[in-house]
């Protein structure tokens, strides 16, 4: 009886630094929206469309928990 | 009958006499055309600004950093959404790119990765891809050029980090002209415009602005260079 690969997979070191990695990109992803959301504030002071930067605010706002979710997801699932 | 002569004053009252007319001066719109410099100081009717202008006329709920008391913005511009047509194309095809590996069959995989790991890569996956999208959105939002009664202002923002704000009084405006070099150009209507100053000042070039005729013809008129129509 051969054993199942995708478990030998799941044991094996490279999957640990595939997590790994995978939690590393999410924590730069997150400071990398965080510089979006500085930057929309620096340039609204610049050029004011008030209306228009709630909006664009509100969506980085969501990417920004959306990362946060997939990052508790990573710890939960993987 | 103090009614009557007061009626007949008011008919032989003197008519407004319209100013001279300049040599080699052309009309192109036939309604009421005028120098914008000799406009009276009328309250126009400001026009909604959304989320994809392009070009906006008095434009509402717009307004800049260091805009003086009285300064109007009379323009406001961004790159024709055509210049965005690379990166929303790009987007489409990262969008579809995964959905390709749903036809490779699973025995031709060396193994199968766990199910929470896949969930997690493809969450991620077009997390980046939105994100890829929704910041070149930002750039191109926050690439404005805008044109009000003292000066023209230049913002440049590249790279979510790069930004250069540059401005030009309208009396050292010397000329403005616009170029449109290809068919896309001529068919969808925008091009490069050209705004040249006086001494050691940089000149100003827009790529891709919609309508730049209407931009040159504006600058033109509010250097004294030409006309417009006031609506």
């Amino acid at each position: 009886m051969s054993p199942n690969p995708t478990l030998l997979f799941q044991a094996s070191s490279t999957f640990l630094l595939i997590k790994i990695g995978i939690e590393a990109l999410l924590v730069l992803f997150f400071i990398f929206l965080l510089v979006v959301l500085k930057q929309l504030s620096t340039m609204n002071t610049i050029i004011t469309q008030q209306q228009l930067f709630n909006f664009l605010r509100v969506f980085t706002f969501l990417l920004l928990a959306a990362t946060l979710a997939l990052f508790l997801l990573t710890l939960v699932l993987v | 009958m103090p009614d009557r002569d007061q009626r007949f004053n008011d008919q032989q009252a003197p008519q407004p006499v319209s100013p001279p007319r300049q040599e080699g001066y052309v009309i192109e719109r036939p309604s009421i055309v005028m120098p914008l410099e000799q406009t009276p100081n009328v309250a126009h009717a400001k026009n909604k600004l959304h989320l994809f202008s392009e070009f906006c006329e008095y434009p509402d709920s717009v307004s800049f950093h260091d805009q003086e008391p009285g300064e109007e913005v009379l323009l406001f511009l961004r790159k024709s959404q055509i210049a965005n047509i690379h990166w929303i194309v790009t987007t489409i095809l990262l969008l579809v790119l995964p959905l390709g590996l749903l036809l490779v069959p699973k025995s031709a995989l060396p193994f199968l990765l766990p199910q929470g790991l896949l969930v997690v890569i493809w969450f991620f996956y077009y997390l980046v891809v939105v994100t890829y999208a929704f910041v070149n959105f930002v750039i191109w939002y926050y690439n404005a050029a805008l044109i009000t009664n003292k000066r023209i202002v230049d913002i440049d923002f590249h790279q979510l980090i790069y930004k250069d704000i540059a401005e030009t009084k309208l009396g050292l405006v010397q000329d403005v002209s616009y170029r449109q070099q290809s068919v896309v150009e001529s068919l969808f209507d925008f091009g490069h415009v050209l705004v040249q100053t006086a001494g050691t000042i940089d000149n100003f070039e827009f790529d891709s602005l919609p309508h730049p005729e209407r931009v040159e013809e504006i600058v033109n008129s509010l250097v004294g260079k030409g006309r417009v129509y006031v609506p």
